[in-house]
């Protein structure tokens, strides 16, 4: 029964894990939980290359 | 309602956005610090009216005419998404050069507020200015606003003339000539004419009593701070304060406490388990998990003292002197002062200093600092450096400021080589900053980024960190048949016969066993990483508190239970922080060259450049310790030789293509 409790904890903190690293996935975070790595990808930008691209 | 914020760099938008909306952005008393549009909805305590305003900060821009990436964000926002009010905020401190925006945004026919930011730095320069007077110039409501400010900051005089206007047609007060721009000319004189306009404005508001060429306090501390010679020398002096009070005084203190709660937390599961719970579950709870993650909790004092005082260095004006005395060594080895920005940003973590990069206009340019900015010693190698330093070299703070510089070298280096493959080496580039004003750091704004830091860190080690040292205990537990190693065959188990191999190739550089080249290879995932698994595969539950470690395998410290020698240790510490980043930053290094071939000679170089750096560290300096070589010499000096055998082939091939290129400009 402990062994079951003890089981079912360590289950639960590393589910806890993968969906917050999930849940940060999506919000567009790049590294999970850092709060400067949100941002929009180079592609967006006006590099040379994607300005050709657009044209 | 989309309100958007715009104005000239370091006129202090992100840190309006952040007072307006209760955001956290990063802020920086510099300019270039923002690079993408951020929004937020602006608090109910300032916005009045019934409906949601949501404010859009963007990055900073000189002009309508975008010249480089974070403009052009800029330029085809207010264009193409037709906010319904733009909040232009102008720099109260340099007014003519700020007007010369705000004019080209009143032509656009949306609704302009003018947010009057740094009217309190002008009033320390005894510079008054007719408010009135402007907003009839300019044919807009100006509001005086100091968005570092307390409760009087006049942001909601702001939101409510936000509210007034954004029905209204904005009327230009200078009519452009009709210009081709495609014609340099015509262009000079649209600029010239519009230049006389704003400065005409400027005499009738502004009363100046402190001349412009009269020294001030300012440039009496820039001659000093970025002197040509004594600004590296004060750099450094700076660098080994901030270590000494983060590593060896104030940040040991109070992990000491902190540890104290992590060790307190592991008796009360261990007691509340007791004896019943089978011992495999109870080691990967105890061991896996708490003990691996509080391992490495156990450093948060000593990162946040050190983002605290970096913060306090940023905001008072510092980190951009830096930039200035550094640029003339960027400047010989093929990059500008503009590269130093993501270098600096890359010290709290190697992904947005990476996409920093995406300011830089040159191509080559900013690949190659793309490609350098992860050796600088970002927040994730901190716990590494400050495990070593603390085990190894008794918390000396000239290990992490040896770090810092050494990285900076690496990084010349690194750019050295690379514009002699690039074969251009023959090209200038040129750097202009505008330096911000020394003010009082504000204790605030630190401590709100040490705690964003903070949250952020213990966030990772709960998630990635957590989960690694789960598989890494698991690994480490088991061998392929999946049954429970012997106590004295961890040799056989998962994680053993994985990392092995690569701890043969680490012997030359002083630390060939699998436990620590383990720890390097999860490092990848996260440099956090290294530390958790240390943890986990020798069974540290603490670094900074190390008494319980007498206890573990008749070892007296941490050293002896790793077995290296202080020399190795060096090495290894190296090898963790100047080789190839996180899988994350590996990532943005790929979206910000564009370029697969880039991307792996980065990798590759990144790689070679860790492995060399070490190899030299641990065979000279078990050689000048011992009197003898280190173990490994010759295969790994065939290693190294190859290595630069190779750089030096591709470099002739680029001083070829250079000359090439010089006999075509000339005829």
């Amino acid at each position: 029964m402990v062994n079951l409790i003890v089981g079912a904890i360590i289950i639960a903190i590393i589910a806890g894990a993968i969906t917050k690293i999930i849940s940060e996935k999506k919000k567009g975070t790049k590294c999970a939980s850092c709060p400067y790595s949100q941002g929009g990808s180079c592609s967006r930008v006006a590099t040379p290359k994607n300005a050709e691209k657009k044209s | 309602m989309k309100i958007a914020l715009t104005g000239n760099p370091n006129s202090g938008k992100t840190t309006l956005f952040n007072a307006l909306t209760g955001k956290i952005e990063k802020v920086g008393n510099w300019a270039g610090v923002t690079i993408d549009k951020k929004e937020g909805a602006i608090k109910k305590s300032l916005n009045k009216t019934s409906q949601t305003m949501i404010a859009v900060d963007l990055p900073g821009a000189y002009s309508m005419s975008p010249f480089t990436s974070e403009e052009t964000i800029t330029n085809e926002f207010v264009n193409n998404e037709s906010p319904n009010v733009l909040i232009n905020i102008v720099d109260a401190t340099n007014l003519s050069r700020s007007l010369f925006f705000t004019t080209q945004l009143l032509e656009l026919g949306i609704p302009v507020v003018v947010a009057l930011n740094k009217s309190d730095l002008n009033i320390k320069k005894k510079t008054i200015i007719d408010i009135q007077k402007l907003a009839d110039e300019l044919k807009c409501p100006v509001v005086e606003t100091v968005s570092t400010g307390g409760s009087n900051n006049g942001l909601k005089k702001l939101i409510k003339e936000v509210g007034l206007v954004s029905e209204s047609k904005q009327e230009a007060p200078f009519k452009p000539l009709n210009i081709n721009m495609e014609d340099k000319e015509s262009v000079k004189e649209s600029d010239i004419r519009r230049y006389e306009f704003v400065n005409s404005i400027v005499a009738k508001v502004e009363i100046k009593k402190v001349r412009a060429n009269i020294q001030t306090k300012q440039d009496m501390f820039d001659r000093i701070l970025a002197h040509k010679w004594l600004g590296i020398p004060i750099f450094a002096a700076v660098m080994w304060m901030v270590f000494s009070l983060s590593q060896t005084y104030i940040g040991p203190l109070i992990a000491d406490v902190l540890v104290g709660w992590i060790d307190g937390f592991y008796d009360l599961v261990e007691g509340l388990m007791g004896d019943n719970v089978s011992p495999l579950l109870s080691a990967l709870l105890l061991d896996g998990i708490i003990g691996g993650v509080g391992a490495l909790v156990g450093f948060l004092p000593l990162i946040m003292v050190l983002f605290f005082l970096l913060a306090l260095l940023e905001d008072c004006g510092y980190m951009a002197r830096v930039a200035v005395i550094t640029d003339r060594f960027f400047k010989r080895v093929g990059l500008s002062g503009k590269s130093i920005i993501p270098m600096v940003i890359g010290l709290g973590c190697a992904i947005p200093g990476v996409m920093a990069t995406r300011t830089i206009k040159n191509e080559r340019q900013r690949r190659t600092t793309a490609m350098l900015t992860p050796f600088m010693p970002c927040g994730a190698k901190l716990p590494v450096v400050a495990l070593f330093a603390g085990v190894f070299f008794n918390n000396a703070a000239w290990v992490g400021t040896m770090m810092y510089f050494l990285a900076i070298g690496i990084i010349l280096l690194g750019a050295a080589i690379i514009v002699r493959i690039t074969g251009e080496k023959n090209s200038r580039s040129y750097f202009i900053m505008e330096l911000p004003e020394y003010r009082f750091p504000s204790i605030k704004r630190a401590a709100i980024s040490m705690l964003s830091r903070a949250k952020a860190f213990i966030i990772k080690a709960g998630t990635i960190i957590l989960l690694c040292n789960a598989i890494i205990h698991i690994m480490q537990t088991f061998n392929w048949r999946f049954e429970v190693v012997a106590e004295n065959a961890a040799n056989t188990s998962i994680l053993a016969s994985i990392a092995s191999p690569f701890a043969i190739l680490m012997l030359p550089l002083g630390f060939g066993v699998w436990q620590l080249a383990a720890a390097t290879i999860t490092g990848f995932i996260a440099k956090e990483n290294v530390v958790g698994t240390l943890a986990v595969v020798y069974g540290i539950t603490n670094f900074i508190d190390t008494e319980e470690l007498v206890l573990i395998n008749g070892a007296t410290n941490v050293a002896g239970v790793m077995g290296l020698t202080s020399i190795a240790a060096l090495s290894y510490l190296m090898f963790n922080l100047f080789s190839p980043p996180c899988f994350a930053a590996i990532g943005a290094m790929n979206a910000e060259m564009e370029s697969g071939k880039w991307l792996l000679a980065g990798v590759g170089f990144q790689l070679g450049m860790g492995y060399v750096v070490a190899f030299i560290t641990y065979q000279v300096g078990t050689l000048i310790t011992t009197g003898v070589i280190g173990s490994g010499f010759i295969p790994g000096l065939i290693a190294v030789t190859v290595m630069i055998g190779y750089v030096l082939y591709l470099i002739k091939k680029g001083d070829i293509k250079a000359k090439t290129k010089k006999v075509i400009r000339t005829s």
